[in-house]
């Protein structure tokens, strides 16, 4: 009887094919290594094109030197997305081995000289390093300061800002002597820069701008538009826009020094980014408000107030001449599930990054999300870097997450974990704040400072 | 308001009275239900019974078993993507209790859960072989799972071979 039952019994070669390949996607490669032994019909199976994507998908590189950039610069080629999945990832694999040996990543951070101390420790831990690449270098900032970099500047594993720039020039904004209480106030929340102007956004709902195109750099204006954190500035010519946890968007003429005017969205605006040719703001908000009433304020000689309510969204087009909202793109949001970062890669494409740890390509012609890029992390984009072509770099707000797309492979995703600084591993809480890439360098803004690592090197 | 039940029979013949949200987490059940327009209309329960021929009452009664404990569970747990959760260390205790069961029964269970499109439980089960596969030499897997070694001991040494760089290195995949 007892022998009877056991014939009868299901044995794990009765199970069907895609239930097994389902299985061995939840083993460890030697697992793998171990099953492909046992017989042929495993041994082909563990071979699966689809088995391997999936397992390549949750691989993660280190991210200190040439491997990261060789696979990112092969997949433009075309050849990394040749290969099988498994032997991509066997790359992957000898990669993660002998990373120790390669060359560790630059960073840069402030010289503790610099930190005034007034400043509390507590905001030093906290700098958010932002980084934008231009044709006059490198501009990072963290708590206290925006700074400039030359391009190439010096590797190093640790380095200040004066070691990393020595012999080159350098900008360095302050804000001495302006004493508004707390030195914290002035922290910097966001800067842009155009070829004239260097807009920096701060705690206290300030903004500065300074002529950067005079040498002496003291040309500076203070505005105050907001009450509260500046979350997000840009510019484009004269127009400069900035987004504030007040729940304000400000317009300011930076030509004739006026203001334009003042909309409060009823959501904190986390993200501004101006159109590069049309009179267009793309405005990325927290998408918790209800029933949203938009308040606009205008500056033309005498102050007039309107007011208008719009349907709740987190991500809207303003346009600044029709002083309309027209659109509102992410009609299927999660509430709560803000915009916080929003870049126009080109004239007829949006891409815009949230809390959802989604990366949505916009097309504005249809006015809809024609890619959706997902990392598969769980954790929400704080900022993304793409080269307007085929390459997507998304930084992410838990373990220094950095993330590699081709969009002509969306679902085929390379993931980082952090940078290591002596071997630390990255926390939870380690959060990318700025990404920029270069063909030949990769610039990553965490807290503890502005990395560099090489992108491009066999 | 009392539950409205729904009566379905297994393959051998047994007849369960079971709950419209339980039987619902099953996907195959959800759909017939919709087909036949069942469960719609509170006010006249059906008398109709839904038949699952690929199982039998023994195994029937552990999936309800296991529907009746995750009825609760927020929707994503049970039919999320196919690739959000690929760790095998996360099975709740409860599933693990409920899941130290003989091998047959097991891939009993598995089969099952595919028939009736129950993702979460497939999932659960899965992860358990997995966790049974891990750690092991090919030949305890042989062991285990009572699979022949059909392979020459030249043809085994070039599969090793070919699968050398899976085994030496800390892995770090989440």
């Amino acid at each position: 009887m007892a022998l009877h039952e056991a014939e009868q019994s299901v044995l794990i070669s009765d199970l069907p094919v895609e239930i097994l390949l389902k299985t061995f996607c939840f083993c460890d490669l030697p697992s793998l290594a171990s099953l492909a032994r046992t017989c042929h019909t495993f041994s082909f199976l563990c071979t699966d094109e689809i088995l391997w994507r999936k397992l390549n998908r949750k691989m993660f590189l280190p991210i200190c030197g040439p491997s990261i950039g060789s696979s990112a610069m092969d997949r433009i080629a075309g050849v990394w997305t040749s290969l099988p999945a498994k032997k991509q990832g066997q790359l992957i694999t000898s990669c993660k081995n002998k990373a120790g040996d390669v060359r560790k990543p630059t960073r840069v951070r402030f010289p503790s000289s610099v930190m005034t101390p007034a400043v509390p420790s507590s905001v030093q831990a906290h700098c958010m390093h932002k980084v934008l690449l231009d044709d006059n270098g490198v501009w990072s900032s963290n708590a206290t300061e925006v700074f400039r970099l030359p391009w190439h500047f010096r590797s190093g594993t640790d380095l200040t800002v004066d070691d990393a720039a020595k012999g080159e020039t350098f900008t360095t904004v302050r804000e001495d002597g302006l004493g508004d209480g707390h030195a914290s106030a002035w922290n910097v929340g966001d800067f842009a820069v155009n070829d004239r102007n260097l807009v920096v956004g701060h705690w206290n709902g300030s903004l500065t701008v300074r002529d950067i195109s005079d040498q002496r750099h003291h040309d500076q204006i203070i505005l105050r538009p907001h009450l509260s954190d500046v979350h997000s500035v840009a510019i484009r010519d004269n127009l400069i826009v900035s987004g504030s946890r007040d729940h304000t968007m400000s317009l300011f003429d930076i030509g004739r020094r006026a203001p334009l005017s003042l909309l409060n969205f009823d959501d904190r605006v986390w993200t501004v980014a101006i159109h590069p040719s049309q009179s267009v703001i793309a405005l990325g908000t927290s998408g918790v408000s209800k029933h949203p009433m938009v308040k606009m304020s205008k500056f033309d000689g005498s102050q007039t107030m309107t007011q208008f309510s719009v349907e709740k969204g987190n991500l809207r087009l303003y346009d600044f001449e029709k002083e309309i909202v027209t659109v509102n793109l992410d009609q299927g949001f999660k509430q709560g599930f803000g915009t916080l970062t929003a870049q126009f890669v080109t004239a007829n494409s949006l891409f815009t990054g949230g809390h959802d740890g989604l990366l949505r390509c916009w097309d504005l012609r249809q006015n809809r999300c024609v890619q959706q890029l997902d990392s598969d992390l769980d954790s929400a984009v704080y900022c993304f870097a793409t080269d307007g072509l085929f390459t997507v770099l998304t930084g992410h707000a838990n373990y220094n997450y950095v993330c590699y797309f081709d969009t002509r492979f969306p679902r085929y995703a390379i993931k980082t974990r952090s940078i290591r600084q002596n071997g630390e591993p990255a926390r939870a809480s380690g959060s990318v704040y700025g990404l920029a890439f270069s063909p030949f360098e990769l610039y990553i803004g965490l807290i503890e400072g502005l990395y560099k690592v090489d992108f491009c090197c066999a | 308001m009392p539950e409205q039940k729904i009566r379905i029979q297994s393959g051998d013949g047994e007849h369960f009275d079971v709950d419209l949200d339980v039987v619902k987490l099953s996907g195959t059940v959800k759909n017939m239900l919709d087909d036949l327009g069942i469960g719609e209309d509170v006010q006249n329960p059906t008398d109709e019974v839904i038949p699952l021929p690929m199982v039998t009452g023994a195994i029937l009664k552990k999936v309800l078993h296991w529907a009746e404990f995750h009825k609760a569970d927020p929707l994503a747990n049970r039919d999320g993507d196919d690739d959000t959760s690929k760790r095998t260390d996360d099975i709740s205790q409860w599933d693990s209790e409920f899941l130290k069961v003989d091998q047959g029964t097991l891939f009993e269970l598995i089969l099952a859960a595919n028939y009736l499109d129950m993702k979460g439980l497939l999932d659960v089960c899965c992860k358990t072989v997995a966790n049974m596969i891990k750690g092991k030499s090919p030949e305890e897997i042989r062991r285990t799972f009572n699979i022949r070694n059909d392979f020459t001991p030249e043809e085994e040494e070039a599969v090793r071979k070919e699968n050398e760089w899976c085994e030496d290195r800390d892995q770090t995949t989440r």
